[in-house]
C-alpha cells in the first residue's frame, strides 16, 4: 500500500498537469 | 539573551523596516488594497505560500507527524497543493478579471448584490480570525519556547511583529515581507534536514527504525498509528483523503489565497504562479515532515508534539541553522498573520463600511489604516484570551470557508443559471452547516464519524441552499451580463508568446510529479517494505 500511494502522489501530480495544460489552451479561445 | 532570541529579534526589525519602506510608496486604495495590480510571479507565488503556510504547517502539522499520524498528513499535503492549479484556473483567473479590491467584492458585484457580499466578508472575518489566532498562538508558543518569557507577553511582541507594518503599508508592504519570509522559511525547512538525518542515523536506518518502531506502531505506515485518531487504516485514509480535499479548497477559493491573485498584473501571472506555488509548498511540507518523522525517531519523549521542531532546532543543529530554522518559523506565522490581518481590516473598510472613496486620495488611505488598525486591536484582545491550541483553530477556520465558500465560488465562475438567491443561501447554509455541527463537536467533546464531517455537511447545506435558491429566484439578465463578461478575454492579455510559455510550464510540472513520485518511492516505500520484510 505504501507503494501504491507513492505511484498514486507522482500520478495525481501529473493529471493536474494535464488539468492546468487543458485549461490554459482553453482560455486563449475565449 | 541567547542566539536564537538576537535572530528572531533581528529578523522582526528587518520585517518592520521592510514593510514601513514599501509603505511609502502606496499613494491611493489601489496601492492599499491589490498593491497596484502590478505584481509580478515572484512576489504573488511568494505571498500565495507565506499565507498558506503557517505556524500550523511547521508545528501543528509536524506536531501530528511526530504523533504518529505521517502518511495521514502527507495525503493532506499533497492534495492541498495541487489546489493551486484547479483554483487559479476555476476560480482566481477570472476573480482577477472583475478589478475588485476584496473578494466579497467579487462576489457582491457578480450578482449585484450587496447582501451577498456582506455576507461573504462576514464569513471571510469569521474563518480569517479564527486562522489568524492560531497563527499568533504558534508565534507566541515558539516565543516562549524560545525566550522562556510569560506566554501573554509573548501574545502582544507577535501582535506588534506584523500589526505595525501592516497597517501602514497594506497589501503593498505585506506581498514583500511575505516574500523575504517565504524565501528564509523554504531555506529552513531545507537546511535543516541533513543534520535530523544525521542525527537519526542516516535515512535508510532512520526509516527502518521508524517502520519496526514498537511505541508508537504504524506511524509511518499507511494506516498511521492507529491509536492516535482511528482505529483502522481506512478510517485514517479517508480522513486523510477528506481533509486532503478541505484544504484543496480552501487553496482554491479561500480569502487569503485567492485574494493574491487580484493583485497579480496579468492572467499568465495567476497561471505561473499557481504551478510555481504547487511545487514550493509540496517541497516544504514534505521537508518538514519527514524531519518531523525522524526527530520521533531521535527522541520519542518531546512532552508537546508541537514542539517537537522547535527541539529539533535547537538541539540537532548547528547553533546558526538552528537560528535560520526557528526565524524561518516565526516568518511562516508572522507573514500568514500580516495577510489575515490585511484581509480583515480591508473588508471591514471596503465591504462591510462600504467607506466611500473621495477626491482626498489620502484621506481615503488614511480610512483604510484607521479600520486595520482598530481590527488589530480587537485581534489582539482576542488573542490575549484564547488557548494555545495550534492546530483545532486551524482547522475550524479552514474548513468553514471551504464549506461557505468552495461550491458558492466555483458555481458562480461556471453558471450561467446560477441566481443571487442560490449564491447567498448557498453561502449562508454552508457557513452554518460547517459551523453548528462543528461548534457541538467541540463543546460536546463528541468526535463525529468520518462521514457526518461538518465539511461534508456544510457542503451538502450549500448545495441544498443553492438548488432552493435558484428556484425561488431566477438569474437575472443583470447575473447573465455579468457571467458572459467574466468569460471574455481581455485584449490585453492577447499575446501568443506569452500564452506558449504559460502553456510550456505544464510540462515543468509533469516533470515535477514524476520526480515527486519518485522521491516517495525510492526514499520511502522501498526502505519501508525493505525493512517490513
Amino acid at each position: 500500500m505504501e507503494l501504491v500511494l507513492s505511484i498514486v502522489f507522482g500520478a495525481w501530480f501529473v493529471a493536474s498537469a494535464l488539468f492546468y495544460g487543458y485549461m490554459v489552451r482553453k482560455g486563449e479561445k475565449e | 539573551m541567547n542566539t536564537y532570541l538576537i535572530g528572531v529579534i533581528v529578523a522582526l526589525i528587518v520585517f518592520i523596516t521592510v514593510g514601513v519602506i514599501a509603505g511609502r510608496e502606496v499613494k491611493d486604495t489601489n496601492d492599499y488594497y491589490v498593491a497596484g495590480r502590478r505584481a509580478p510571479i515572484i512576489l504573488i507565488v511568494g505571498s500565495l505560500i507565506a499565507s498558506f503556510l503557517s505556524t500550523g504547517a511547521f508545528l501543528g502539522d509536524t506536531g501530528e507527524v511526530y504523533g504518529g499520524f505521517f502518511m495521514g498528513i502527507v495525503i493532506v499535503g499533497i492534495l492541498q497543493a495541487s489546489g493551486y492549479v484547479y483554483g487559479a484556473n476555476l476560480f482566481g483567473k477570472y476573480i482577477r478579471r472583475a478589478k475588485v479590491n476584496t473578494v466579497p467584492e467579487y462576489f457582491g458585484k457578480r450578482f449585484s448584490s450587496k447582501r451577498l457580499r456582506m455576507l461573504s466578508s462576514i464569513t471571510l472575518m469569521f474563518a480569517v480570525t479564527a486562522y489568524m489566532l492560531s497563527a499568533m498562538q504558534g508565534i507566541s508558543t515558539l516565543m516562549t519556547s524560545i525566550t522562556g518569557l510569560d506566554y501573554k507577553i509573548c501574545v502582544i511582541i507577535a501582535w506588534l511583529s506584523f500589526t505595525i507594518f501592516t497597517v501602514y503599508s497594506g497589501s503593498k508592504g505585506v506581498l514583500i515581507t511575505d516574500t523575504i519570509m517565504f524565501l528564509i522559511f523554504l531555506v529552513a525547512a531545507l537546511i535543516g534536514i541533513p543534520y535530523v538525518v544525521s542525527a537519526a542515523g542516516g535515512w535508510n536506518e532512520a526509516i527502518t527504525s521508524l517502520a519496526q518502531n514498537t511505541t508508537r506502531p504504524g506511524i509511518i505506515a499507511w494506516t498511521n498509528n492507529l491509536d492516535y485518531m482511528y482505529p483502522t487504516g481506512v478510517q485514517n485514509l479517508v480522513w486523510a483523503i477528506v481533509y486532503g480535499i478541505v484544504w484543496a479548497m480552501v487553496v482554491m477559493v479561500s480569502p487569503w489565497q485567492t485574494s493574491r491573485y487580484l493583485m497579480a498584473k496579468d492572467e499568465h501571472t495567476v497561471q505561473r504562479s499557481a504551478i510555481w506555488a504547487s511545487m514550493g509548498v509540496v517541497t516544504v511540507t514534505t521537508a518538514l515532515y519527514f524531519t518531523a518523522a525522524f526527530i520521533y525517531k531521535i527522541n520519542p519523549n518531546i512532552e508537546s508534539q508541537s514542539t517537537a521542531i522547535i527541539w529539533g532546532a535547537m538541539n540537532l543543529m548547528p547553533l546558526l541553522i538552528g537560528v535560520v530554522m526557528l526565524t524561518g518559523i516565526l516568518s511562516a506565522g508572522v507573514s500568514s498573520a500580516s495577510t489575515f490581518l490585511s484581509l480583515i481590516g480591508s473588508s471591514l473598510t471596503n465591504d462591510i463600511l462600504a467607506s466611500k472613496q473621495t477626491d482626498d486620495v489620502k484621506q481615503n488611505v488614511k480610512i483604510a489604516r484607521i479600520g486595520m488598525a482598530v481590527v488589530s486591536v480587537v485581534v489582539l484582545v482576542l488573542a490575549f484570551f484564547n488557548p494555545p491550541q495550534i492546530f483545532w483553530i486551524m482547522y475550524f477556520g479552514g474548513t468553514v470557508i471551504a464549506s461557505a465558500w468552495g461550491v458558492v465560488a466555483l458555481t458562480s465562475v461556471w453558471s450561467r443559471r446560477m441566481s443571487e438567491g442560490a449564491a447567498f443561501w448557498g453561502m449562508l447554509l454552508g457557513f452554518l452547516g460547517c459551523v453548528i455541527p462543528k461548534t457541538y463537536s467541540a463543546l460536546s467533546g463528541v468526535t463525529l464519524p468520518i462521514y457526518l464531517d461538518p465539511f461534508f455537511i456544510g457542503i451538502v447545506m450549500s448545495i441544498i441552499g443553492m438548488v432552493i435558491g435558484n428556484k425561488v429566484k431566477k438569474a437575472s439578465l443583470a447575473d447573465i451580463a455579468e457571467y458572459e463578461k467574466l468569460h471574455v478575454r481581455p485584449a490585453s492579455e492577447k499575446d501568443p508568446e506569452k500564452d506558449k510559455k504559460t502553456h510550456n510550464l505544464m510540462y515543468l510540472y509533469v516533470v515535477f510529479g514524476v520526480a515527486l513520485g519518485l522521491f516517495f518511492v525510492v526514499f520511502y516505500a522501498l526502505p519501508y517494505m525493505s525493512a517490513m520484510g
